[in-house]
């Protein structure tokens, strides 16, 4: 009986030992990326679709740029550089050409035309498809405050072909280019009308072809996709802004502690610095890698603190709340220096930061003294809900939590998925909650007007806050953009509505045998079709 | 006895149904909802409205249920996904087999070490090999799953770089055996240290009970080798227990898939399930509880009708039963 099991034991240890050294060959034979003409780019977010038309998160959203080419794109200096479009122009900030590429064409070699983007905007604004990002398009006339074409209209009443390659968009108010190209210009992933028409509008987000597109216009055609692990692309080869010489572009979905393992092993090449994100317990790991060129991102993930005034309703408190926080001992303690202490709606990437205003600055006895003033009820526990998921946010709120116990306010931490957090924000059903938030620089007021506009879910009201907004949303004078922002920034720091604690800066890393990309929040794949490999 | 088996099926179905009203229930009673997940809360109401017209969440809840059932039972169809608008079914069947490649060979590898190891082990009871087993086991059983993944992870990935550290394939490449097998060797020495270390518990208690049974005694008595008495007149007896055994183990490989699955990034249910709760991707949801429940109550009506085959009296009281 004995030797049976030894015997059993010995045949099931060479097996192993065989299955492990048959593997070793086959992998040699197949070799990772890093023998390959491929270059394979960690994400830790999932594609869920790479449906153009309502793209579910980040990932999502880049896989779909690259079949599905944007009018314009904001490059990592926050400048748009024409895609689809040449150009995007307007005289009078109310009536905006598109000029479309000449060369642009389908990979079924047919050309872009005004008309395919015209039936685009028409799909994106009809209420059946239930666009994510309809409201992009809300500037557009003709289109409700959700961007959704009004019941019985099937036309635009502000989109117009003026000839086979350039469209004519007309806004309710007058806008900037900046917004236009915000908004329009990288939303809009233009389609093959040729293709979609005979589709019913109701089953276009299920048909097949928004699951393998047979007809695109970006660098990469779609090879293969399992929505929670890989995204496969090859290069489209009459693609006309120059083919790519890469036989594969692959995005393989990860957890965040698997980027720099897979970095060194060289599964990946590279990754997106805020969608293929390296926690920073590993930065120092990645960074020692002779293997990888890394950079920091600029600040763009921004932890923001939700107040519930029906509950933090004295403004005295809430700025004990602001005087309370450490920030910089967390950005010092946390962030290993890949970030900054901010406490409004701008970090300092974005252009109508006002330098003047100097984030909060810890002050525990002010904090102290604020909420002896304020007259609150020691007593009282706030509930700290605060994103999980996130190591260094759940450090931080510790931090947090301990300096606001300092002041006199008690707070109990509770770590809440995204979806409950949205949930409890969305119904006001909250005292204090934290979340990462990133704001477009270029474009801020969408998420500042829900932030502390009309219906706000932190319930603050100021008569000037809200003026000031409205003047933004119609005013296209830059400098008396930064004016009102200038003011927005004083008002919200000594009423602190909603206070900002941190932003990181993300750390993107590319494998040294890649040339031509760098790792962006912005731009990354502007220029994809140039990448090359060793 | 097949009556039994007709009997047993015909209360699979209500159950089943049962299941998936409960299931219901929780889910929406659980905070958040797909289309906070889906639609950025500072969009206006109309936006969310649409959403909800678009996946049917604008019905009163209880015809949510029923339309959902209705589905179900007149075309076979499980919707679809909320989040990726892929048919439920077809996520879940390409995500089937990941997981059954996975579990199956756990199970197999962990009973095949399980069993042996167990029978000696009793049958050297307190000998050094016994203590060498049983700390084994238990150390098998103790070890977290998701903290020896991620010790073999670091070990076997990272440091020696000898194995891939996820997924089921090189990205990229068409994969094949070897790479398959590749792949499953950290993954499956995890499983397989808990399967086995759970049951060599239960094989060794089994057949320890058995050995001091009279039966044994006599054969011993008899001039019977000690290969034949272990082998022929106890392991047959001792096994009956441990198929009880087996079954379960397959609903909590089914369950477990999850942590390792999500360590091991390895594309199957159990990954699929956790995206799933965390987007509430309702559909979703309800396909895989359906399945989770089928496969439970599969498990255990197979684990009953191999009892019977296995043990002569049980087979003996179903007819009997029936009758």
């Amino acid at each position: 009986m004995f030797k049976k099991v030894w015997l059993m034991m010995t045949v099931m240890t060479i097996v192993f030992v065989l299955a492990a050294c048959g593997g070793k060959d086959d992998k040699q034979e197949q070799g990772q990326s890093s023998d390959k003409n491929v270059i394979n780019v960690g994400v830790t977010y999932a594609p869920s679709n790479i449906n153009p038309l309502q793209p579910v998160g980040l990932v999502s959203t880049y896989v779909s740029n690259l079949l599905f080419l944007p009018l314009v794109d904001l490059d990592s200096d926050l400048k748009y550089q024409p895609m689809l479009a040449d150009s995007i122009e307007t005289k009078d900030n109310k009536t905006f050409t598109i000029n479309l590429n000449k060369e642009a064409k389908w990979t079924n070699g047919k050309d872009i035309t005004a008309d395919d983007v015209v039936f685009t905007m028409e799909l994106m604004a009809n209420p059946t498809v239930a666009s994510n990002y309809a409201y992009m398009f809300a500037i557009v006339d003709g289109l409700d405050d959700a961007g959704f074409l009004p019941k019985g209209k099937e036309s635009i009443k502000g989109v117009k072909k003026v000839d086979d390659k350039t469209v004519e968009v007309t806004t309710k108010k007058p806008t900037t280019l900046t917004i236009f190209e915000d908004t329009v210009g990288r939303y809009l992933l233009t389609l093959p009308k040729s293709e979609l028409e005979k589709i019913d509008v109701a089953e276009i987000n299920k048909s097949d072809f928004m699951k393998n597109p047979t007809v695109t216009s970006g660098p990469f055609k779609l090879s293969k996709i399992d929505t929670d692990h890989y995204v496969e692309m090859v290069p489209n080869k009459d693609y006309f802004k120059g083919a790519s010489k890469l036989e594969q572009l692959n995005f393989k979905v990860l957890q965040g502690n698997q980027i720099a393992a897979q970095l060194k092993s060289g599964e990946i090449d590279m990754n997106i610095p805020s969608a293929g994100v390296v926690p920073v317990s590993d930065f120092e790991t990645v960074k020692g890698l002779d293997t990888l060129t890394t950079n920091y991102g600029q600040p763009l993930a921004t932890q923001f603190m939700y107040i519930n005034e029906d509950v933090v309703s004295d403004e005295k408190t809430r700025q004990a709340i602001s005087y309370a926080m450490n920030r910089q001992q967390i950005v010092d303690s946390l962030l290993k220096g890949a970030g900054e202490v901010t406490d409004g709606f701008f970090t300092s990437m974005s252009p109508y930061l006002d330098e003047n205003i100097k984030p909060v600055a810890y002050d525990a006895a002010k904090a102290k003294s604020l909420v002896e003033e304020s007259k609150w009820d020691k007593t009282k526990k706030l509930k700290l809900a605060v994103l999980s998921g996130d190591a260094t946010l759940e450090k931080a709120a510790n931090i947090m939590a301990e300096n606001l116990r300092s002041a006199g306010i008690e707070t109990q931490i509770q770590m809440t998925d995204l979806s409950t957090l949205l949930d409890d924000i969305v119904k006001k059903d909250y005292d204090l909650a934290v979340l990462t938030v990133s704001i477009t620089p270029v474009n801020p007021l969408p998420d500042i007007a829900y932030f502390i506009g009309e219906g706000n879910p932190n319930g603050y009201d100021n008569k000037r806050v809200n003026e000031i907004l409205a003047a933004l949303s119609t005013e296209v004078d830059e400098a008396k953009i930064e004016k009102l922002y200038s003011e927005l920034q004083e008002i919200t720091q000594q009423e602190v509505p909603m206070p900002s604690i941190y932003a990181t800066k993300a750390l993107g890393a590319v494998n040294k045998r890649i040339q031509g990309a760098t790792p962006s929040d912005f731009g990354m794949f502007i220029n994809v079709n140039e990448w090359t490999v060793k | 006895m097949f009556g039994y088996i007709l009997r047993r099926l015909l209360i699979a179905v209500p159950v089943l149904f049962g299941v998936t009203i409960i299931n219901f229930i929780i889910m929406r009673m659980a905070p958040g909802n797909p289309i906070d997940m889906l639609v950025s809360p500072k969009l206006p109401d109309a936006a969310r409205e649409a959403k909800a017209i678009e996946l049917g969440l604008n019905d009163p809840v209880y015809m949510q249920y029923w339309n959902w059932l209705k589905n179900l039972v007149m075309h076979g169809d499980l919707g679809y996904s909320m989040y990726t608008s892929e048919p439920v079914v077809s996520m879940i069947l390409e995500r089937m087999g990941p997981t059954l490649i996975l579990m199956g060979t756990a199970l197999v590898l962990g009973l095949l070490i399980a069993i042996p190891l167990g029978i000696l082990s009793a049958t050297k009871q307190y000998s050094k090999l016994d203590y060498i087993f049983v700390t084994g086991s238990f150390l098998g059983i103790s070890i977290p799953n998701f903290f020896l993944g991620l010790i073999l992870v670091y070990v076997f990935a990272v440091q020696l770089n000898w194995l891939p550290s996820g997924g089921m394939k090189e990205v990229g490449a068409d994969g094949g055996f070897g790479t398959l097998l590749m792949h499953m060797i950290l993954p499956i020495i995890v499983l397989v240290a808990n399967v086995a270390g759970r049951n060599i518990r239960y094989v060794r208690s089994s057949m320890l009970e058995i050995l001091g049974q009279d039966y044994l005694r006599t054969a011993r008595a008899k001039g019977l080798k000690e290969v034949f008495v272990v082998n022929r007149h106890a392991l047959r007896n001792a096994l009956i227990p441990i198929v009880t055994i087996i079954g379960l183990e397959i609903p909590i490989l089914f369950g477990g898939a999850v942590v390792i699955e999500q360590i091991f990034s390895w594309p199957g249910i159990g990954q699929l399930t956790l995206s799933s709760i965390m987007n509430r991707d309702y559909s979703t949801l309800m396909g895989l509880n359906l399945v989770a429940a089928f496969v439970v109550i599969a498990a255990n009506i197979l684990t009953d009708i191999v009892y019977a085959f296995v043990d002569p009296r049980i087979r003996k009281s179903y007819v009997g039963g029936a009758k």
